[in-house]
């Protein structure tokens, strides 16, 4: 089954040899692994795989990240996983605080578990934009995510989410719409400590995108590395006591330069 | 030891899984429509399919030639079949083909409603009998788009009726009626209206656009086949005689060879592809034969009346026996342009290791097909009649199908052959070879031969399939096609060759889910715009599929796909992607069931379009084409009553990627009469379906 895996990854990386442009990793985790996030369990997965938050454990985390060492683009994002008898409720806030064109996002989201194997989960996200010199001014949108998980059996897991389906308009003049992001991956476990964990992800009117990422795990310490054919190539590390989780990455793009990553998590 | 294989295949029959006849019927088609790139003809298919499940063929009975047609079969179950009733007379028990090396237990249950071991009796001495013992359906289909079509829009408000639009409404209807005495008698009627034409009125006078009446009776004494009314003739390799769609190159490797049974009932909606009149054939000892008569107008592009000399014949640039597509004046203005005329007669002889047969036909139309003169048609069929001869074969020896077509049409007297091979090495290994050669004179109307194209004219190939066991979990299967052809082909202003190679692996674990991965890569010539003439340049297109499909409990499955394909032509790669999510759910075991697909593609341009099959209601057409950037949406609903009542309600919803520099205004799907405005479209189907025994 491994070396399927990897023939097939291997053949659609062959085959996907163009640059797509994705959204960015929204934690130190996920960008450790390429991009790869549809399956991983953490409170990050409200905006991932909504469906993964009712497989995650409860949490408050928070990401600092900053891209390619442009101050526009470094952003927060504070996320949280409460679980209950009924579902499991996620929410989360980001800001990308030093920009020009300040974007914030604030959602809110229910997963449920159907069965042992299977969880379904729905995400309401509220945007809001907002510059003095852009033609945007202020602009103030809903939208909604969609997601699905599945335990297939002990060492596979599939995920897939749909952001924004029906892409949201931005401005309507001129008519500009947020994109549309189709997300579909899965982990498998390789070994005892291995997992590989890989996504494709389908933005609208960009080409089709393959993440992949390994991590190794061994008592409190984690570390993972991963690529996206979006030319990024990311090394990661991780530490958790109890309940702190410390993740730190470091992602380079062979022409855009390198971007830092860093979790901090309390479980409780 | 017969006794124990006994109790051991009657404790399987308690983990058989029951399933609804629309799920059994539309699993198969799925299956032969995902691994075809040809035109299939879904509602002959399905109702095809549904007739064995109503009246199953029984295993100890049905000779190699039905064995062979059974699609729900492949050509090595078949042989295997064959082979053990030699050795070990009759089967006692369906389970009994687990000791075949083809069959495993998943097989079995896959085809447990198509096949029985015992037949039932005929009573057709009384006709009271037949008719109380008969099955009866009442079906219709109504579907509309919305928002609606180009050509009716214009319709609505056009003042000058002599400018072309739509004469109807967007809605398209059918209504149908069948009856069928288990698989020796059936009769039906057929009705259907496409979206845009219109419903009674100056255009439609009687209603509907197309009506079809069929009676078949089979394997009756003597008696062969009896159609009147609308009915099929199938023979050989499809060379000399086929009026309908066959399979083409798929990953299963035995529909390389066509397994035509004769004369058959036509219970399809494709206008045109049939015969009327009447056909009877009889089974005489070893040999059958039959006679056929067919006289139905068809529709054809003629020269106006007025430009035409008295004296010449009338002429027409084509001939459509598929289509029926009846909405705008001009497309009505070449209804029933034709008159068509069709007799012949077919030989059938069988050996103890097959069996040889001969077909001829002559065909006369009223007006001359004169095709537009293009240098790539030009051995095309010019004239006004006529005749085919073929000779067929298709023999069995042990694991080995050796079977074969010679054709000779009259135009330029060009000859087409196909000769095949299916070969089991070993328990696990399985072949398949064809040789195809078609001259690029022979007419290939109402052929359908095995090869790159459907017509069965101006191709040189040869073909090689295998599928082999490699574990209990995984299996390989595949095949390699070269071809060439000899003469210029649309598109292609010189001779022209090719290539075409699928590789599939499947793995499939456990009963609960199975994976595969498909590669295919293409190899076509087609022109370049030079500087002084069209030069030629290779198309090659490469395709990745990643399947994969999950029972989570009884009543629940999940399906994921992610396909990317690849075209590259003269220096410059295209490309294109699918992803989509399937949740199929049945609350309530089988009276309700629900299916909803998410999918999202991004497409380059056309050639880089993506098929796939979505959920539809019983004998709807389910491919849907990918072919632009965006969002699809489909959910189909099915409500089963215990009175024989059945519903299915569908909703599909596109919604196309706008480019940032146009408006949403501004934007269209589709062209011509059939261009709808803005990024969005959706779809609402309704069947209902009743159904008495």
């Amino acid at each position: 089954m491994v070396k399927c895996l990897l023939f097939i990854l291997l053949g659609l990386t062959t085959a996907i040899n163009s640059y797509a442009i994705s959204p960015p990793s929204n934690n130190a985790i996920s960008l450790s692994l390429g991009g790869s996030s549809a399956t991983y369990l953490n409170s990050f997965s409200i905006e991932n795989n909504v469906a993964a938050l009712a497989f995650s454990k409860n949490e408050l985390s928070l990401n600092a990240a900053n891209r390619f060492g442009l101050s526009d683009y470094s952003n927060v994002l504070l996320t949280g996983n409460v679980s209950s008898k009924l579902a499991n409720i996620g929410f989360s806030y980001q800001i990308a605080p030093l920009a020009h064109l300040t974007s914030q996002k604030a959602q809110l989201a229910v997963a449920k578990k159907l069965g042992k194997q299977v969880s379904v989960g729905i995400a309401i996200n509220y945007h809001r934009l907002s510059s003095t010199d852009a033609y945007y001014k202020t602009a103030n949108f809903l939208t909604f995510n969609i997601g699905l998980y599945y335990a297939v059996n002990k060492k596979l897991n599939v995920g897939f989410q749909a952001f924004n389906p029906t892409r949201t308009p931005i401005t309507e003049s001129p008519l500009e719409r947020l994109p549309a992001n189709i997300r579909l991956g899965l982990d498998y476990l390789l070994a005892k400590n291995i997992t590989l964990y890989s996504d494709v992800l389908q933005v609208s009117e960009e080409k089709i995108d393959l993440n992949a990422g390994l991590e190794i795990s061994r008592d409190k310490y984690s570390i993972r590395g991963g690529f996206g054919l979006n030319q990024l190539v990311a090394v990661g590390f991780g530490w958790k006591a109890d309940k702190l989780q410390l993740a730190i990455t470091g992602a380079y793009h062979n022409q855009l330069g390198f971007s830092p990553s860093l979790n901090v998590g309390y479980a409780f | 030891m017969r006794f124990k294989l006994w109790i051991l295949f009657t404790l399987c029959t308690f983990f058989s899984v029951a399933q609804t006849e629309n799920e059994i019927v539309n699993e198969f088609i799925e299956r032969y429509i995902e691994n075809t790139s040809d035109e299939v003809d879904i509602q002959q298919f399905a109702s095809d399919l549904l007739s064995y499940i109503y009246h199953p063929i029984d295993l100890n009975k049905a000779d190699a030639q039905e064995l062979f047609a059974a699609a729900f079969l492949d050509g090595f179950q078949s042989l295997e079949i064959i082979e053990h009733r030699k050795k070990f007379g009759n089967f006692i028990s369906i389970y009994e083909l687990q000791v075949l090396p083809s069959f495993s237990i998943t097989d079995i249950q896959e085809i447990l409603p198509f096949v029985s071991i015992k037949s039932s009796p005929i009573h057709l001495k009384d006709a009271k009998k037949i008719w109380q013992n008969g099955s009866h359906q009442i079906l219709s289909l109504a579907e509309l788009i919305t928002p609606q079509l180009k050509g009716s829009l214009i319709s609505d408000t056009l003042t000058d009726r002599s400018k072309n639009h739509y004469t109807g409404t967007s809605l398209y209807n059918n209504l149908r009626y069948r009856f069928d005495y288990k698989r020796f008698i059936s009769f039906g009627v057929n009705m259907e209206k496409d979206a845009g034409e219109a419903f009674g009125g100056d255009n439609n006078p009687a209603g509907y656009d197309y009506y079809s009446f069929y009676f078949a009776a089979r394997d009756i004494g003597r008696l062969k086949a009896l159609n009147l009314g609308d009915y099929q003739a199938n023979f050989g390799q499809g060379l000399t005689l086929s009026t309908g769609l066959a399979f083409g190159k798929s990953s299963i490797i035995t529909n390389s060879k066509r397994n035509f049974n004769g004369f058959g009932a036509y219970r399809s909606l494709r206008e045109n592809a049939y015969l009327r009149g009447g056909a009877l054939a009889l089974e005489l000892g070893n040999i059958t034969t039959g006679i056929f008569a067919s006289y139905k107008k068809v529709d054809g592009n003629t020269l106006d009346e007025e430009d035409r000399d008295p004296e010449t014949p009338i002429v027409t640039t084509s001939i459509q026996e598929d289509g029926g597509l009846h909405r705008t004046p001009s497309e009505l203005a070449d209804k029933d342009a034709i008159t068509d005329f069709q007799t012949g007669f077919y030989v059938d002889y069988k050996l103890p290791f097959g069996r040889i047969g001969t077909v001829n036909y002559l065909r006369k139309l009223s007006a001359s097909l004169e095709p537009n003169e293009q240098p790539y048609n030009q051995f095309n069929f010019r004239g006004e009649d006529y005749f085919k001869n073929g000779l067929y074969y298709d023999f069995v020896y042990k694991n080995i199908n050796v079977y074969g077509e010679v054709s000779h049409s009259s135009f330029e007297n060009a000859i087409a052959q196909v000769h095949g091979a299916l070969v089991s090495l070993h328990r696990a290994v399985d072949v398949s070879f064809v040789y195809r050669n078609y001259d690029k004179s022979f007419i290939t109307l109402q052929s359908n031969g095995f090869g790159e194209s459907s017509n069965a004219s101006n191709e040189n190939g040869f073909y090689s399939g295998f599928q082999a066991q490699l574990s209990k979990r995984f299996t390989l299967l595949g095949y390699y096609d070269l071809f060439t052809s000899p003469w210029l082909r649309f598109g292609a202003d010189a001779p022209t060759k090719g290539n075409d190679l699928w590789a599939e692996l499947h793995y499939k674990p456990s009963k609960k889910w199975r994976a595969y991965y498909r590669y295919r890569t293409e190899t076509k010539q087609t022109n370049v715009s030079g500087e002084t003439t069209n030069q030629l340049t290779n198309i090659t297109t490469q395709r990745h599929r990643l399947h994969m499909d999950y029972t989570v409990k009884k009543g629940v499955q999940l399906r994921n796909r992610i396909e990317v394909s690849v075209v590259e032509k003269a220096n410059r790669t295209s490309f294109g992607s699918l992803v989509y999510q399937d949740i199929i759910y049945k609350p309530f075991g089988n009276s309700l069931q629900l299916k909803g697909r998410v999918a999202y593609s991004s497409i380059d341009q056309f050639e880089n379009r993506i098929y796939s099959f979505e959920p539809v209601p019983l004998y709807d057409y389910p491919l849907f084409t990918h072919g632009f950037s965006g969002l699809r949406f489909a959910a189909l609903v099915r409500y089963k009553t215990r009175k024989g009542l059945d519903f299915w309600f569908r909703y599909a919803y596109t919604q196309q990627d706008v480019p940032l520099n146009s408006l949403d205004q501004s934007y269209t799907i589709g062209s011509g009469m059939q261009e709808i405005k803005g990024n969005v479209k959706q779809t609402f189907t309704l069947q209902v379906r009743y159904k008495i025994k």
